[in-house]
This record gives structure tokens, C-alpha cells and sequence, in this order.
């Protein structure tokens, strides 16, 4: 055996060293690419803002095919029975009959919709003091959506006070699990951010809402929304009909709009934008709402002495008609939300009458303001003030009356 | 022992070596690129720049309270001493001896017209106990409550106030900011929501057995004397008692809230009893404290049902088919069963009875109804206006009823002032209103007991008139002379 092969002399073979080497540069550019890509300058700063959402318009889907001499309002009377009280099939059939001119609830609700039912459970108070909507006319709409092919049913609302109370006092809850709908109570889990204008509102213009936080995953679920508000005296803004109704909907510290009632209401009336109104006008809280508290200031029908069950397809027109015919009061002469949701509604529905004046005004705007976004923003902006703007909004019934668009029937 | 590298590591190590370094380097020289560090401070905000005094003033005062409205140029204000002078015009003195430590101060501006200014004055006191004493000092006679902090009231003036903890804040606007969105009621809210409104008392442990709500926890105490057990075994509880204050009365209550506040609401504290022998009968009991007798008269009266089945409790009551009201004393009680109990007149009245025991009165909650004609009074029109009557800004607190004869009908009322002087005062204020709304003051006499004034504004005629330390009238009369006659039994009841 040689000295050579017993000591082996130490040295790096070619191979070894472009291995070696491609192994360093590898690792290198390795660390080099996950530093410069994995390296936050801004941390916390730089995480994406979500939009706040916004809210579809419900009533969209139907409006095309809404017939120009289809009642926007359609009215039903009925009767109570010989203790005075009003006997659930009553209610069914003005239900029905409410419906029925306007082509009835397969008019609004498709097989497979999820649906919405805003009832107002507000207090704890029993049915009989109609600070709350009536019970059975709630299970009556639960059972015409089913009928219709509704998926899923959810009734919702978030109540000032503590939410089981009110729900069980108003036995809406009865109403809604006895009928096999879907009872969402509030929790800030299902709460979220909307945009209901896209600045901070201006208060000289009685505006109240900018991006506001609202009981949003009901609304985000629900393919059709019916609002069921009940008639009501209110001490703030005149009336609470089915405008106030929404208020509801909004969460968070509300109770500071009260000192400009007329503008916040107003704006729930932009902001909302139902699929159907059913006013629940058997019973009618004359005196001392919003809470209410004796039945002496309940009136079965209020003024019109009968209970009624009024359907509509324009909430402002017919929260005027109901504080006429129902509260007996002059719409003018104290429920100002109702001229101002007129303004705000109709400026939504303007919007959208030329697409090409809007396209032409949209694209100027992104010019003058160099904002990016290009076409694909304009388009999309585009699309969705023409949705918003499908629907009706006037304050003035009486137009509606003039046109033969009131209907009003008897069972 | 090995021998030292070869060439061929000497080149690869050199390679490996020149590669760290580059790609260390570029790395660095990369990061070494101008933009914000990301922990940096912009030097006018680093907090060593910002003294404690003005830090705290900081934290008390709202940055931005509206859209369009922020904070002078000169930022929040800090004064001690005779430095508290400055601002205030008055001497330091005063308020050093009320127990004042610092003030501050901030002035809000409106963008869009900077001659619309609103102010916050938050004092800081030695403790609750002197807050609570400059705050009713500062109170001015005609203010009404307002749901903020503790003790809140509104000026005349618009100028807001409250207490809470150690400070006191003052919210005023100027001339120009009257009619300006931001008012000092929705400014001194968002003070009031920067600060902790604690009282001098520590909070007392609530009994299992109640359950706190609303702002402070009522004491087991507090509660038991309000709503007690009714001895006898037939009802249980009260059961789920709360307490409401001003600012969170809403929570209760929504709207509603509004209109007791505008009738110095202090306090509710509500409870529900249960009938022991059948569960589902029910009874709420609310019982609102107000600021005074007649105050709490006049919330009852405005809720009271026209044609009510009067009950014999408190200083008024009356039955309802789902319910008792009565008041007595500074409290309105509300008695409302549950939907399915079906309660006799009688057991609403043991419920009633026990919680009217706890009640003081000192009786002349309702003062005027001896002084306004019984004859010809339209049934359940007595009201208590607290503020604005008819509209008018300086007429508060007054008593009103309706009169009819026929078709002939008209508004009567009457004010108890401070003193002659005041009621005087005001004669002349409405007497001046007369004309200002585009009327004609047709008559106008003086005499030893006061004076007494008739006008006509579109067809529709005012009589007014003083007596003693009560100023009165009748408003908006279609009729004179029917009017008249009223003013007449009116002013002949009061005694000089």
C-alpha cells in the first residue's frame, strides 16, 4: 500500500464546488426573495379596509315587472267578532285580500327565497297595547311566504330593551317558532358596518347616516324583505309607521338621533328599500307612543274604527295614507321625515332615469378627481345606482288616488 | 494536520463571501431607502412635546365633534389659578373658594363660517361633592333636565350643564352658532361620553335577588323602599329591579324618554310583581321621580286617559282596564299588568297602596287647579307645560285648561313667578311678543294689584295679565268677550 492511497489528499472536486456553490447562491437568493417580499414597512397601517356594505334594494327584482296600474297601496278591512276581538281568520283573509290587486304574495315571493319579516318588538309589552306588531298577523305572513315557496323564513329585530323579553311578551316569539320561521335574535356578531351614503352626512341637509353599524346578517341572508310595522302615536316624530320601522335595524348607541328624529327616520326611508309593506292596523296605539301602556289609548283600526291590513309598494306613500286614515293627523302637519324622505328617496330615483347622463357625469368625475378604476369602476357604479333607484317614492297618496292606484276592499 | 485551502476553496469561499456580502448589502441598502419608519412619531406629537396638563385636556375634550367643526387653532386650553380669570371675565376667587382646580377650556369652530363658535368649559373640582355644588350654583331658574352626566340642565340660553365625578362642564354657543347643526346639547354629549359621571357615594352590593341596570346599581335598600314587598303573601317580588337616570332612561323606555325628560326627569326605578297564586299574572311597576311635585303632576297629567275612572290614591289616580297611575309627591307611578293577567281594581291598589306609602308629599302639586275656573273647563285639559307654551320661548312652566261654551272656546293659563317683579317682567315680554308676531295690542292698563293687556294677532285675541307673583291669560281667543269673562274668575280667585 502507497503513502498516497493510506492519506488521501483533502481537496474539493468540481462537482463539490458548484454544489457547494449553487446551494450558497440558492439559499441566498432564497432569503433574499422571502426578505423583500415577507418585509412590512407599514405593519398594522398596510392592512386592507374593508368596505362597509351596502344594502340591496329588495324590491329591484319585482319592479320591471310591476304593472304600471297595479296599486301601489291596497287596503283591507275587516271586522272583530262579538267580544271585540279579531279572529285569526280575519286576519287571514285581509291578509288576502290586501294582496290579492296586487297580484298576490307570488307577486314578491319566489320558490326558494329566503325572506325577511321586520316586525316591531320594541318592548316588552303585550300584543294588546299595539306598541308591538300583532302576533297573528305575523304567523299569517309566515304561513302566505311558506305558502309562496319560501326557503327559509327569518324574523328579526333588535329591540332597545333586552331582546327575550320583548319577544316573548309580544309573544312574537310564539308567532314565529309556532310557525316554523326562523327567530334571529341580535348579537354583535351578526352587526356590520354600512354605508348608507358614501361621506359623513350633512346635518344642514337633515342628513343623519353615513356609514352606521346595523343588524346586517339577516338583511345580507334575505332575498325579499316584508316590513310589518304596527301604527303608532310617538311622541318624537308624530307617528312611527313603517318608515320608523327600520330603526330597528340600526344598532350601536341610536338613541343620540332622537334630538333630529325627522332626520334619521328620513334617512331610514332611503336607506330601506323593501320588497313589500304590510301595515298590522288592527290595532292602533292613538295616545302616548312609542311605549304606550293602557288599552284606553289603543282603537281597534284607529280612527277608522275597523281593523285593517294595508299592502303597499311605496312605504312613504302609505305611512302618509295611514297617518291620515288611521291616526286621523294631517301628514303635513307634523310628520316632516315624510318630506324629507321624499327628497332623499326621489334624488335616488333620479339618478338612475339617463344612464347615459350618468355614465357621462360618472366619467367626467373620475377625470376631474383622478381616480383610478377606469371603466370597470364606472360600470359598477353604474349598475348599482341603476338598482337603487327601482323603486317607488311619494309622499303625496292622494296622486296614487287620483290614478286609481289605491285600492281598498272590505271581507 | 491538513494542509491550508487550495485554490479551489480559496475561489469558492471568495464567491460565497462576495454573494453574502452583496446580497446582505442590497438587502440593507434597500432598507436604508427613504419612508416613514414604521414606529416613528411625528416630532409635533411625540408625547414628550405635549405637557400632562394639556394631555388631559385632551383626553376630556372631543377633537371633532361634527363634521365641519374642530377645535381652535389654539388647540385645548389649560387654566389654574388666577389664570382661570381670563377666560371666564369673573375673578378667580370664586371659583378657587367653589373648589376649583383647573379649567379647561375648548373653543369649537364651524369650518364653513368660522363666526360660529361653541365653547366647553370642564372645571376640575376636588371630588364629586363640590361638582355637584357648582353645578346647581351655575344652574340657572329657568333650566330644565337634560340627560347627561349628572344633575344635566338647559339654560334658557341653550348653554347646557352637568356634573359628573370631579368635573363640572359648561356647553355655551355665541350669538352667531344659534341656529348652527352642532348645538351644545349634541357638543356636551360627546363630552359627557369622555368622562365617568360617579357620584360621592361608593357603589353598594346588589342583592341576589335584584338584578342592577342602567347607570348606578340600586342599593338592596334603595330598591326595597321604592318598590317594597307587599306584606301578605299574595304577590312576590319585585323581582328584576332597575334604575334609570337621564342618560340612559332610553334604554327603558326608546322615544318615550324624551318627553319625561323634558319634565325634569330624575330617576326611574321599575319592578315586577307576581301574583302568587297564578304566575302569569303580572304587574310592572314604573315609578318615575321627577324633579317636583308639579312637575310630576304634569308628566301624570299628560299621559292621563281622557274619561279615566278616577281611584283613590296619591295626590291623583285613576284607573285603566290594564292598570293604575297615580302621583304623589315628586313621583308618577305606573302600575301595567302583563297581557294575560287578569287583575281586579283592587289588587292593582294593594300594589299601589305600598309603594304610595313610601312616597312624601307635601301636597300643591297642583296649585292651579283652585285658581282656574271649574266652569266651563273642557274635562281632562288641565295640562303643565314645562317650556316653550304656545310657542313662546320665555313662557315656561305653566299650568293651561281648555274653556267651552257653545262654539265659543279659548285657552286660559296661568304661571306662578319668583315675585311680582318677575311676573311683571314677563307681562311685558308677552305683551312685546304681541307685536313682534304682527299684532296689535288693543288695550293696556296699569293698576295697584298689576296690569292687564288685550291684543289681537290675525283675528284671534290675547289677554294677559299680572297679580301678585302669578302672570296669566288666555291665548289665542276666537271670542273677546268670552275670553274676558274667563280672565275675570281667573284673576278674581287669585288673592293679591
Amino acid at each position: 500500500m502507497s503513502n498516497q492511497d493510506s492519506n488521501p489528499k483533502p481537496g474539493v472536486t468540481r462537482r463539490e464546488m458548484i454544489a457547494r456553490v449553487s446551494g450558497t447562491v440558492a439559499v441566498a437568493a432564497g432569503a433574499t426573495w422571502a426578505a423583500k417580499h415577507l418585509y412590512d414597512p407599514v405593519g398594522d397601517a398596510g392592512l386592507p379596509v374593508y368596505p362597509p356594505r351596502t344594502l340591496k334594494n329588495y324590491f329591484a327584482p319585482i319592479f320591471d315587472s310591476y304593472g304600471a296600474s297595479t296599486p301601489r297601496i291596497s287596503v283591507a278591512h275587516g271586522g272583530t267578532d262579538a267580544a271585540g276581538e279579531i279572529p285569526r281568520e280575519t286576519i287571514q283573509k285581509m291578509i288576502q285580500a290586501a294582496l290579492g290587486p296586487m297580484g298576490g304574495i307570488e307577486k314578491f315571493i319566489s320558490k326558494g327565497d329566503t325572506v325577511l319579516i321586520k316586525p316591531n318588538v320594541a318592548f316588552d309589552r303585550g300584543p294588546r297595547m299595539a306598541a308591538t306588531t300583532n302576533p297573528d298577523v305575523l304567523a299569517e305572513m309566515i304561513r302566505l311566504c311558506r305558502s309562496a315557496g319560501a326557503k327559509r323564513i327569518i324574523v328579526a329585530d333588535n329591540p332597545i330593551e333586552k331582546p327575550e323579553p320583548c319577544f316573548a311578551k309580544s309573544r312574537i316569539k310564539h308567532a314565529t317558532e309556532s310557525e316554523g320561521a326562523e327567530l334571529m335574535l341580535p348579537s354583535n356578531a351578526l352587526f356590520a358596518p354600512v354605508a348608507i351614503r358614501d361621506r359623513d352626512p350633512r346635518p344642514a341637509d337633515f342628513e343623519a347616516l353615513g356609514t352606521w353599524e346595523v343588524f346586517h346578517r339577516p338583511l345580507e341572508l334575505a332575498d325579499k324583505v316584508i316590513g310589518l310595522p304596527p301604527i303608532k302615536d310617538h311622541n318624537l316624530c308624530f307617528a312611527s309607521m313603517s318608515i320608523k320601522n327600520w330603526y330597528g335595524l340600526l344598532c350601536g348607541r341610536r338613541n343620540q338621533f332622537h334630538q333630529a328624529i325627522h332626520n334619521i327616520v328620513s334617512d331610514l326611508g332611503m336607506m330601506m328599500s323593501p320588497t313589500l309593506i304590510v301595515v298590522d292596523a288592527t290595532r292602533v296605539l292613538m295616545k302616548n307612543g312609542p311605549t304606550g301602556g293602557k288599552l284606553e289609548d289603543v282603537a281597534i283600526g284607529g280612527v277608522s274604527g275597523r281593523p285593517a291590513i294595508i299592502a303597499s309598494v311605496d312605504q312613504l306613500a302609505s305611512d302618509a295614507w295611514c297617518c291620515r286614515h288611521l291616526l286621523g293627523r294631517d301628514p303635513a302637519a307634523g310628520v316632516r321625515y315624510l318630506d324629507l324622505a321624499e327628497t332623499k328617496i326621489q334624488g335616488r330615483i333620479a339618478l338612475g332615469r339617463d344612464e347615459a347622463a350618468l355614465r357621462a357625469r360618472l366619467t367626467a368625475d373620475q377625470v376631474q378627481n383622478k381616480s383610478g378604476g377606469g371603466r370597470e369602476r364606472i360600470d359598477a357604479k353604474v349598475t348599482q345606482i341603476l338598482h337603487e333607484s327601482k323603486r317607488f317614492g311619494i309622499r303625496d297618496w292622494q296622486v296614487y288616488q287620483r290614478e286609481g292606484l289605491i285600492k281598498e276592499t272590505s271581507v | 494536520m491538513r494542509d491550508g485551502p487550495g485554490a479551489r476553496e480559496r475561489i469558492v469561499g471568495a464567491v460565497c463571501l462576495l454573494l453574502t456580502v452583496g446580497i446582505v448589502g442590497g438587502f440593507v441598502l434597500d432598507a436604508r431607502r427613504p419612508r416613514p419608519p414604521f414606529f416613528s412619531v411625528p416630532p409635533e406629537m411625540q408625547i414628550a412635546a405635549i405637557s400632562p396638563e394639556v394631555r388631559h385636556a385632551m383626553s376630556l375634550l372631543p377633537e371633532q365633534p361634527a363634521p365641519g367643526w374642530q377645535l381652535d387653532s389654539s388647540g385645548p386650553e389649560v387654566y389654574a389659578g388666577e389664570a382661570m380669570a381670563r377666560p371666564l371675565g369673573e375673578p378667580a376667587e370664586s371659583l378657587t373658594e367653589a373648589g376649583v382646580k383647573r379649567l379647561f377650556q375648548g373653543r369649537y369652530l364651524d369650518r364653513e363660517d368660522t363666526r360660529r363658535q361653541l365653547t366647553v368649559r370642564v372645571f376640575e373640582l376636588e371630588g364629586p361633592g363640590q361638582a355637584k355644588k357648582l353645578a346647581e350654583a351655575k344652574r340657572p331658574r329657568d333650566a330644565v333636565g337634560e340627560p347627561l352626566g349628572r344633575g344635566g340642565w338647559r339654560g334658557g340660553d341653550g348653554a347646557i350643564g352637568f356634573w359628573g365625578g370631579r368635573y363640572y362642564t359648561h356647553v355655551s354657543a355665541n350669538e352667531a352658532a344659534r341656529d348652527a347643526v352642532l348645538t351644545p346639547q349634541l357638543l356636551a354629549r360627546e363630552t359627557a361620553s369622555r368622562q365617568v359621571a360617579f357620584d360621592e357615594e361608593a357603589p353598594r352590593p346588589v342583592a341576589s335577588a335584584t338584578e342592577g341596570a342602567g347607570g348606578a346599581l340600586p342599593s338592596t335598600e334603595v330598591a326595597q323602599a321604592i318598590l317594597p314587598v307587599i306584606e301578605g303573601g299574595t304577590w312576590i317580588g319585585p323581582a328584576q329591579v332597575a334604575t334609570f337616570d337621564p342618560t340612559n332612561l332610553w334604554e327603558k323606555i326608546n322615544g318615550r324618554a324624551e318627553a319625561y325628560l323634558a319634565y325634569d326627569f330624575r330617576r326611574m326605578t321599575f319592578g315586577t310583581y307576581r301574583l302568587k297564586s297564578k304566575a302569569t299574572d303580572v304587574v310592572d311597576a314604573f315609578v318615575y321621580e321627577m324633579g317636583d311635585a308639579t312637575k310630576a303632576f304634569g308628566m301624570y297629567q299628560s299621559e292621563r286617559s281622557s274619561n279615566a275612572t278616577p281611584a283613590a290614591i296619591g295626590a291623583d289616580g285613576y284607573a285603566s282596564a290594564s292598570g293604575l297611575f297615580f302621583c304623589k309627591g315628586k313621583s308618577y307611578v305606573q302600575l301595567i299588568g302583563g297581557e294575560e293577567a287578569a287583575l281586579s281594581a283592587e289588587q292593582y291598589l294593594q300594589i299601589g297602596q305600598a309603594i304610595a306609602s313610601g312616597i312624601e308629599d307635601e301636597g300643591g302639586a297642583n296649585w292651579a287647579e283652585k285658581l282656574l275656573p271649574q266652569e266651563g273647563r273642557v274635562a281632562d285639559s288641565l295640562e303643565f307645560i314645562t317650556q316653550d307654551a304656545f310657542s313662546l320661548d320665555f313662557l315656561s312652566e305653566v299650568f293651561s285648561a281648555r274653556y267651552r261654551d257653545g262654539d265659543d272656546e279659548t285657552t286660559l293659563f296661568i304661571h306662578r313667578a319668583a315675585d311680582e317683579k318677575a311676573a311683571g317682567a314677563l307681562f311685558d315680554k308677552y305683551a312685546t311678543s304681541i307685536e313682534t308676531l304682527g299684532g296689535k295690542v288693543l288695550k293696556r292698563e296699569q293698576n295697584e294689584e298689576g296690569a292687564y293687556a288685550e291684543g289681537d294677532i290675525s283675528g284671534e285675541y290675547d289677554i294677559i295679565f299680572w297679580k301678585g307673583r302669578y302672570f296669566g291669560g288666555a291665548n289665542a281667543a276666537p271670542n273677546l268677550e268670552f275670553a274676558r269673562k274667563r280672565i275675570e274668575s281667573l284673576r278674581g280667585a287669585i288673592e293679591p
